[in-house]
């Protein structure tokens, strides 16, 4: 078993003492949690993922210690999916006639074809921020620490589902430079609704401290995609009116075109991690619960480690997976590619192979990405003058039964 | 279970002297406070280190708060769903509570939860059947006529795009006395029953034996076809059935109720791959349902079209026949996805349909028209 680690911590912290959470959610149980629940959901052709994902959240949420003591999930798996099947009959109907009428005035109004069969696509925008809303306050009234419930107001959903739309567009017509403040604005509406007892958050913080990072991962991005537009236009011209008649002797610059693509695809990677760390350090310093307040220090290095050894444990995966498939078709088709005889065994060898690599997968991405993720952000919050807490009381129950049943069909992000 | 378990008098006899320390959260208060834990006659009782007793919890109504990232800890509300917590790290007390409370994981009642989901389950169904089965199909009954015809025929064009490199690449065939011979046919059955939508009949180079209908009124005839007809009227015969498709707009009506309904069912299935597969099976089996039932229509308005046209409606059961024989029914279970009828049954349907029988009848084209269209691939 693997020991409980980070279970010191005094429990009556004096008024200006600071707390830094830990996680110590044992690995190797976890590895267990998403071998069963992955298996399981195959099994039943997906229902069993509610249960799955409530099993998830319990560990997760009880890993996560402040002050010593660990946060604790409630929600229930049918909760989940009750809220799921209301949405579905919402989400069918709306979605059934919303595309049909969509498609048809596209049609009737002239657009190219493959136009009007996507124009059904942003009816889904502002439900998809509606179900984002709905789902973190189901998550709040769900978890509590200390024994007193979080909590968000009722009622929010729809005009954080306004913001949320317009914002989209500005992001849009921007060309993704409105993205700081986009993301500074519909957090605090989140923020400042959500509630731990009788405890208010309060998201302050100004989103000109993350333009820097995000004005240079922007400038990036553009620049290399241009330059690399640039170098390679004579090679992919060519290539274009060659189409169909024989291949042209090669033109241009193809091997400076691609270095230039993969280094600007790696620079923005690497800058989006540096703004990722720099969000989540300027929103927490910027967040305030009662007269406690928050800060960060997660740094960018962190999540590129994270994110590597991730991509490696998937590599692994997926070469071992292919491997084992290819030996096993060698061994059945050895007189030949799908005879009647060997049809049978190279069926349920995929079958098998997909099984396997659909659990490996669950399990992978939980055991080496989402767990040291969540370790990496719970653990590098601060909590400030965290004795200011120690008055808060109770608050009342949120009776909502249902609800974060849109996140799941819309599929929606389910993290923290 | 390979421990037995004692009786919980016993145990709890065993257990009486026991103490430990935990730390209790009042579930009003954000303050802990420590205390010591005993069992009591048939409770556990929580005292404050002065001794005075704080709380007795009955240890039937004992319950653990599932705790999985927190191993070596036992975490208990005194009720279901209760706001107080009791937070044990004693490996002995969190032995003996598990020995002595067997309801320690029994899940709170559901308050009808499962009967609501019943409930919601049902209706979900029922709503997303009435989307795919009524609704949609009635909408795209009624707008499929008001698309412009030009619109028609650009999502045709773009529909041919798509297939084409699926069917051989798509190469359309044009020797010229072929293409004069396809055109009096054609011509021959629309003067019959005139059309609202202009036709465009072209042949396509492939083995296959087969031919389809998309919108805007464009038909397409696989040469296969023409090869292993056994005369111009049952090309002709085929024709009449497309025709039909054309004069029912099914081609747009199906496009219109795939878009009404594309993603639904992936949203039952959720995201992981294996749903995949469902989907398709599932959409497979509906949209077969849809495509028998204008099938026999299209076979109906051909019996009726090839009768007006003076040619014989059983040369439709040659074709039909001569598809049975290479093997392409369906048969048990897989006639569920089969987007056509029962070979054998079409057949029979065209031959009770025809009324020339062995009479003479004027030929749809002549001996060199024949030649000629057998001929449209070069």
């Amino acid at each position: 078993m693997d020991a409980a680690a980070g279970t010191d911590g005094s429990r009556e912290p004096a008024a200006e003492a600071s707390l830094r959470p830990v996680y110590a959610g044992p690995p190797g149980r976890l590895g267990r949690i998403a071998f069963v629940g992955n298996g399981l959901t195959l099994l039943t052709l997906g229902v069993w993922r509610f249960w799955y994902l409530t099993r998830l959240r319990r560990f997760h949420w009880s890993a996560i210690r402040i002050g010593g003591e660990a946060l604790e999930y409630t929600g229930r798996g049918v909760e989940l999916l009750l809220g799921f099947l209301i949405a579905a009959v919402a989400l069918g109907l709306l979605l059934g006639v919303a595309n049909l009428a969509l498609v048809f005035g596209g049609l009737t109004a002239g657009f190219a074809p493959e136009t009007a069969f996507n124009a059904a696509l942003p009816v889904l925008l502002p439900l998809w921020f509606f179900a984002g809303y709905k789902a973190r306050r189901y998550r709040a009234a769900r978890t509590r620490w200390r024994g007193l419930r979080f909590g968000m107001a009722a009622g929010g959903a729809w005009g954080y589902a306004l913001r949320g739309t317009l914002w989209a567009l500005a992001l849009v017509a921007t060309l993704g430079l409105a993205r700081p403040a986009m993301q500074l604005s519909l957090r605090r509406y989140v923020m400042d609704r959500t509630f731990w007892g009788d405890q208010g958050f309060v998201q302050g913080g100004g989103w000109r401290a993350l333009m820097g990072p995000w004005l240079l991962l922007w400038g990036v991005g553009a620049a290399g995609l241009a330059a690399t537009v640039a170098v390679g236009w004579e090679s992919v011209s060519a290539a274009l009116e060659a189409r169909g008649g024989p291949a042209p002797p090669p033109t241009g610059r193809p091997v400076t075109t691609v270095a230039l693509g993969a280094a600007t695809v790696a620079a923005v990677w690497l800058l989006w991690q540096r703004y990722e760390a720099a969000a989540h350090r300027v929103l927490s310093g910027g967040l305030t619960l009662g007269g406690a307040r928050f800060s960060s220090d997660l740094r960018a290095g962190r999540l590129i480690r994270i994110r590597l050894v991730a991509g490696i444990a998937y590599a692994l995966l997926v070469l071992t997976l292919g491997l084992a498939t290819a030996a096993a078709f060698g061994f059945e088709t050895a007189g030949g590619w799908l005879t009647p005889e060997t049809q049978g065994p190279a069926v349920a060898t995929l079958a098998v192979a997909y099984a396997l690599g659909f659990v490996g997968f669950g399990v992978v991405r939980e055991v080496a990405l989402v767990r040291p993720l969540i370790r990496a952000y719970a653990g590098s919050l601060t909590l400030h003058r965290a004795g200011a807490l120690d008055a808060a009381r109770q608050r009342p129950r949120d009776a909502a039964e249902e609800a974060g049943g849109f996140a799941e069909a819309l599929d929606v992000d389910i993290g923290i | 279970m390979a421990k037995r378990r004692e009786p919980p008098a016993t145990a709890l006899a065993r257990y009486a002297r026991l103490e430990a320390v935990g730390d209790w959260w009042d579930g009003e208060t954000a303050r802990p406070r420590e205390v010591i834990v005993k069992f009591g006659r048939s409770s556990l009782t929580l005292y404050g280190f002065d001794e005075t007793p704080l709380a007795h919890w009955a240890l039937a109504g004992l319950r653990r708060i599932d705790a999985p990232g927190e191993p070596g800890t036992l975490r208990l509300t005194p009720d279901v769903d209760g706001d107080e917590r009791l937070v044990l790290r004693d490996p002995e007390m969190i032995e003996a509570i598990r020995a002595v409370c067997p309801d320690l994981d029994r899940a709170a009642p559901s308050n009808g939860s499962w009967r609501r989901v019943a409930l919601w389950a049902a209706g979900a169904l029922t709503s997303i059947a009435l989307l795919v089965f009524v609704i949609v199909p009635a909408l795209a009954e009624r707008l499929a006529p008001m698309i412009p015809p030009e619109r028609a025929a650009a999502l045709g064009d773009a529909v041919l795009e798509r297939i084409g490199p699926l069917m051989g690449g798509g190469e359309v065939c044009a020797a010229p006395a072929g293409r004069a011979a396809l055109a009096r046919m054609t011509l021959r059955l629309t003067e019959a029953a005139p059309l609202e939508t202009p036709v465009k009949v072209s042949v396509w180079r492939s083995p296959t034996l087969n031919a389809f209908a998309v919108p805007g009124g464009r038909i397409v005839i696989l040469s296969g076809l023409i090869d292993a007809a056994e005369g111009p009227e049952e090309v002709a015969a085929v024709l009449a059935h497309e025709l039909g498709h054309v004069a029912a707009r099914d081609p747009l009506r199906s496009a219109l109720r795939r878009a009404g309904t594309a993603g639904l069912l992936g949203l039952f299935v959720g995201d992981f791959v294996g749903g995949a597969v469902v989907v398709a099976t599932a959409e497979a089996a509906i949209s077969a349902a849809y495509s028998r039932e204008a099938e026999t229509a299209a076979d109906r308005y051909a019996h009726r079209l090839l009768g007006e046209a003076g040619l014989p409606a059983s040369a439709l059961a040659g074709f039909f026949e001569s598809l049975a024989d290479r093997g392409a029914g369906a048969e048990g279970f897989a006639k569920h996805f089969a987007s056509h009828p029962d070979l054998e049954a079409r057949a029979e349907a065209a031959r009770s349909a025809d009324h020339v029988g062995d009479g003479a009848y004027d030929p749809v084209l002549d001996d060199a028209g024949w030649i000629a269209l057998q001929q449209i691939c070069g």
